[in-house]
């Protein structure tokens, strides 16, 4: 019961400063502001996306020229001078040799904006002369057909998991990590708090109590923090299962463990403040490099891919549960040492 | 100063065992990323499904696929998470398939290979002696082709300006000649990758420098401390290692990139973090409290140094230091876009710095409006100093404003609250000068000028954009927000927030109607 009233005390200064609400509008700016940045991305990158460019072409190709329909130049000069007026977006220098290899010279724009709009033109064109030129050669021409259940035949953008790579693989992971650095500063705090008053508090109640009390209250911190991002991301139309809940706490436990291990170890708080990032790095690095990992099960969860997640999850729970325990008796043994 | 610098030296210097920490986290950040680097990221494995196996780390066997793959179709599907595996499954199978053609076929396999050179479209000054220009020029013929095929001609009178060969003269940027599916617009992911890990230290050094800073608040040293020393002197010492430290840190990074100008700008954003740190440990009442803005504020920053470097294409974008930084890394010149991203970077920062070395005495003070209005009731003792300082305030009411409808965009649609918080941003600015200076100041005159410098503010950048006759057109925001701020001195009496509130109120009504008679 002691250790709820310190949870409770926690929790109660942490909604006072009204900080933790910034942190939670902030959870909800992110996953509304990279819905816009990945819109735009697929806006402006997806080689589907529908523009005509303009090709001048300098040479002799006959087979291009039905391809891709080039106004024609003389030479190079006038050629560059067209697109520098604006008449073409992109010049093509071109002799055909329809047995052999072509190599082309293709002049675009050195603005980004608009090669940005020219070159997934320009490659679905050169696919299509390519295609072309293979079969005249006889060389076997890959079609992949696609299709609904129905059977019926359908057009998949190229380009279209761009925005669901950056949703589930880019910013996902980001938000697990920000909710682990967030309740892992915060463990340090409170535990640095503590250790100020704790000759005080310790009078009434037991160090244990002290100790899970914290745990509580990050516990409801980390739990908040998750459900806050899963609803943010909700509200912005992305469809996030509510399993990834999981990783999610997994991965704000073994943070806070972290800091409160770091916590028994340091000597004051911006000590501990710094060992924590520290740690915090190659942490992150294993645990984009190493599968399976919390960040991957966050990904494949947030997917609601649940099949062979089970023993992984089961397996991190464990690794929590060892690491805690560890550093509950640290964090016991620090504030003992302390008085 | 010095012996501030050198206090704060020994202070770090102390402790062995952060040294040690340091050094194996940093060997084992290099493996990891070595590792990172060669291998890619390993989370996406098995995020999409087949039903039979494919030899690809993001696709695994499902019984409930997201592409069923069944003699020479494949069915989808209809989601985002179907179409994408079926684009990824099609982006292997081309993979594939080029290496077995090749392997069959050789060179001839690839019939086509392509060179982009990319030419400035912008008008060059062309600058050679002998220059004479040749006009006009007629460009080409039409061209009748088999099949009565009319390929599209140009007719053009074109000034060539002749000397040397245009294609030798404007800059050009080479690179090898790659198959067509390797045609790729310019994805600055990568680099933006790169950048990150290079500033990733400065977020390190700032977020000790914040540590520190707040550790002497909490414990009162600032005060005893400014007995001897100025606020300035105090300031600039805490954080003068922090500035050498990231000196040797961007000097590394630019020796790797034979750039020194990189050492300027990483500086610039070294500068910019730790001078927004410093201020935050002023907003702060508690280690908690900082920690907590600290992050927000450094996912703010983050947003507002790393987004534009995604668009780099967007003429503005170069503003911002890190476009600029994966640029130089590209080996593109960067032009104006380099002294005026280092100065409006430095601006803010140094605007960041006089607030918080005028904020020491009231460090302690409760309450975050309470603080700002008596900083701020420091510095607006004369009427011109309403004005600058209202103009100032702009950058980040437009950063207040961009985190405020990133929060609100889930709910767009409703068009009223959207305004009320956009109103709230920028009255609580607005008033904040004339609230702060009421006792020595007109406020009238106060709310007058704040609103024509908030006015002027936001306004000049269009000016350039409408034609004069159109220019009367300004009258009516001039007196919404001359009407607005009105409305806060009346009101003001009763509390600070609720002259904010009742400004909004009616700086919401007057956006609401415009809006409405815009769509009309």
């Amino acid at each position: 019961m002691a250790s709820l009233v310190i949870a409770k005390k926690d929790l109660k200064s942490l909604f006072r400063e009204k900080t933790v609400v910034l942190t939670l509008l902030l959870l909800v700016a992110l996953s509304s502001l990279s819905q816009i940045v990945a819109t735009g991305l697929v806006f402006l990158y997806n080689p589907s996306f529908e523009f005509k460019a303009r090709i001048g072409l300098v040479g002799n190709a006959p087979i291009f020229e039905r391809v891709a329909n080039p106004m024609r130049f003389e030479n190079l000069s006038s050629a560059l001078n067209g697109l520098r007026k604006g008449y073409v977006d992109a010049v093509v220098v071109l002799n055909e040799n329809p047995k052999g290899v072509n190599y082309v010279e293709v002049y675009v724009p050195k603005e980004e904006v608009k090669s940005i709009r020219v070159i997934p033109y320009l490659k679905r064109v050169f696919e299509e002369y390519q295609t072309v030129l293979r079969e005249l050669n006889g060389i076997p021409v890959l079609n992949v057909r696609s299709y609904d259940t129905e059977g019926r035949p359908i057009s998949v953008p190229e380009g279209i998991s761009l925005k669901f790579r950056f949703i589930y693989v880019v910013l996902i992971p980001t938000v697990v990590v920000l909710c682990g650095i967030i309740v892992g500063i915060y463990t340090i705090d409170v535990l640095y708090e503590e250790l100020k008053t704790s000759e005080v508090l310790l009078t009434s109640v037991g160090v244990k109590d002290v100790v899970i009390g914290k745990i509580v209250a990050v516990f409801t911190v980390s739990l908040m923090l998750t459900l806050v991002w899963i609803l943010g991301f909700v509200a912005n139309g992305v469809n996030v299962s509510i399993a990834s809940v999981f990783p999610s706490l997994t991965f704000c436990i073994l943070s806070s463990s972290i800091a409160m291990m770091v916590f028994g170890f340091s000597e004051s708080r911006e000590q501990a403040h710094l060992i924590y990032s520290l740690l915090f790095i190659p942490l992150i690095l294993s645990f984009l490099t190493f599968t399976p990992s919390p960040l991957s099960l966050s990904v494949r969860l947030s997917l609601g891919i649940l099949d062979d997640c089970l023993t992984f999850a089961i397996a991190f729970g464990v690794v929590d549960l060892i690491m805690l325990t560890t550093s509950c008796l640290i964090v016991k043994g620090r504030i003992t040492k302390s008085l | 100063m010095i012996e501030i610098a050198r206090r704060e030296i020994r202070i770090k210097r102390g402790s062995k065992r952060v040294g040690l920490i340091a050094l194996i986290s940093l060997i084992l950040s290099v493996l990891l990323f070595y590792k990172l680097v060669t291998n890619g990221i390993a989370i996406d494995k098995g995020i999409y499904s087949t039903n039979v196996p494919v030899d690809y780390r993001p696709f695994k066997i499902s019984e409930n696929p997201d592409i069923i793959i069944y003699r020479n179709a494949v069915y989808v599907r209809g989601d985002l998470k179907g179409y994408s595996a079926f684009d990824e499954f099609r982006s292997y199978l081309k993979m594939e398939y080029n290496r077995w053609i090749y392997e069959k076929f050789g060179e001839r396999a690839f019939p086509v290979l392509v060179k982009l050179i990319k030419v400035p479209t912008k008008p060059v000054k062309v600058e050679i002696g002998s220059e004479r220009v040749v006009k006009p020029t007629s460009v080409t013929k039409p061209v009748e082709r088999e099949g009565k095929e009319v390929v599209r001609t140009v007719k053009e009178n074109v000034n060539v300006t002749v000397g040397k060969p245009l294609e030798k003269v404007v800059e050009v940027k080479r690179s090898e000649y790659i198959t067509p599916d390797a045609l790729k617009p310019p994805i600055l992911f990568e680099k933006f990758f790169y950048a990150f890990i290079f500033v990733m230290p400065l977020y390190f050094i700032a977020q000790t420098f914040s540590s520190s800073f707040m550790e002497d608040k909490v414990r009162g040293r600032f005060e005893v401390l400014l007995t001897v020393l100025s606020n300035r002197d105090l300031i600039l010492g805490k954080m003068t290692p922090y500035l050498i430290l990231g000196f040797f840190v961007s000097f590394a990074i630019s020796i790797l990139f034979h750039s020194i100008v990189m050492v300027c700008l990483l500086l610039s954003i070294l500068l910019l973090m730790l001078s927004l740190d410093a201020f935050v440990v002023f907003l702060s009442r508690s280690y908690k409290e900082m920690s907590f803005i600290s992050i927000v504020v450094t996912l703010l920053i983050t947003a507002y140094l790393f987004i534009p470097a995604v668009f780099s294409f967007v003429p503005m974008s170069g503003l911002s230091p890190v476009t600029v930084l994966i640029n130089i890394m590209e080996g593109e010149k960067v032009g104006i876009y380099l002294p005026l991203s280092i100065i409006h970077v430095s601006l803010i920062s140094l605007t960041l710095l006089y607030l918080t070395s005028n904020s020491f005495e009231f460090m302690h003070h409760r309450g975050l409006t309470d603080k700002l209005i008596q900083l701020t009731s420091k510095l607006t003792d004369r009427y011109y100093k309403v004005f600058v300082f209202t103009i100032a305030s702009i950058p980040f009411v437009l950063l207040f404003e961009i985190f405020a409808l990133a929060v609100l965009y889930p709910i767009r649609s409703y068009v009223f609250p959207v305004l009320m918080s956009l109103a709230i941003v920028e009255e609580f600015f607005k008033g904040l000068f004339v609230y702060s200076s009421r006792d020595r100041l007109n406020p009238y005159i106060s709310a007058f000028l704040s609103a024509f410098a908030f006015f002027l503010g936001e306004k000049l950048i269009l000016i350039p954009l409408i034609p004069l006759r159109l220019t009367v057109l300004f009258v009516l925001p001039l007196l919404a927000h001359v009407t607005a701020t009105t409305v806060f001195v009346l009101t003001m009496r009763w509390g600070f927030k609720l002259g904010v509130l009742t400004s909004s109120t009616f700086h919401a009504i007057y956006n609401g109607v415009m809006l409405w008679l815009l769509s009309l």
